[in-house]
């Protein structure tokens, strides 16, 4: 993937989060995606997208 | 996101090198849940907030999330200062406005005396604060009038 790419699918997560349809990220995020918060720390997947 | 529910991030810049993405922006909010052992203000809150990813085949396989929480624990703590608002006011007034006869200045060109007024003041957030304690049926003298911002009459 190029760059580009990679940055269209960094926006899509985020206009995900936004508009709350989690279910869409399922395409968008690796089953074993990790992440990892000042807040939380170290979790899984949807953790990353959380906000406070 | 139980702190806020209604928590929208926009995005202020968007910077990628190899397969990682970095975004950087502002997260907006209300404080409508507990968050970190405080309880909901109910106050429009802010904070900066930095979201890396790692790309790989496509998907996101790694992230993370940098924020200020000392910035947002400051705004949920912060002393009340709103100012009111008067959402209705029940008197002469407000019945020569509503009949378009008054003023859409409800104090000041119908003089009327402070007793008359009743003010409905309501739980709002205004840029951020909550009005609280709620006072309903307060009179409110004109000095006060002067420092409140007054809602227009409907």
């Amino acid at each position: 993937m190029s760059i580009e790419e990679n940055k269209e699918i960094a926006r899509q997560v985020v206009d995900a989060v936004n508009r709350g349809t989690l279910d869409a990220l399922d395409n968008l995020v690796a089953a074993d995606m990790s992440s990892t918060s000042r807040f939380r720390g170290k979790g899984r997947a949807w953790q990353a997208f959380r906000t406070p | 996101m139980a702190g806020l529910p209604d928590a929208v991030t926009t995005v202020e810049d968007w910077i990628a090198e190899g397969n990682k993405v970095a975004a950087r922006g502002v997260v907006t909010g209300t404080h409508l849940g507990d968050f970190a052992g405080i309880a909901a203000t109910r106050r429009r809150v802010s904070y900066n907030a930095m979201r890396i990813f790692a790309l790989d085949g496509g998907k996101v396989t790694e992230g993370w999330f940098v924020f200020d929480l000392d910035g947002l624990m400051r705004q949920a703590h912060r002393p009340c200062s709103a100012r009111r608002v008067i959402l209705s006011l029940e008197g002469p007034c407000c019945s020569s406005c509503r009949s378009g006869s008054g003023s859409k200045d409800p104090l000041t060109p119908c003089a009327v005396p402070s007793s008359d007024l009743k003010v409905d003041i309501g739980d709002l957030i205004v840029e951020g604060d909550v009005v609280d304690p709620p006072l309903v049926g307060t009179a409110l003298t004109p000095k006060e009038a002067s420092a409140t911002r007054i809602g227009s009459c409907p």
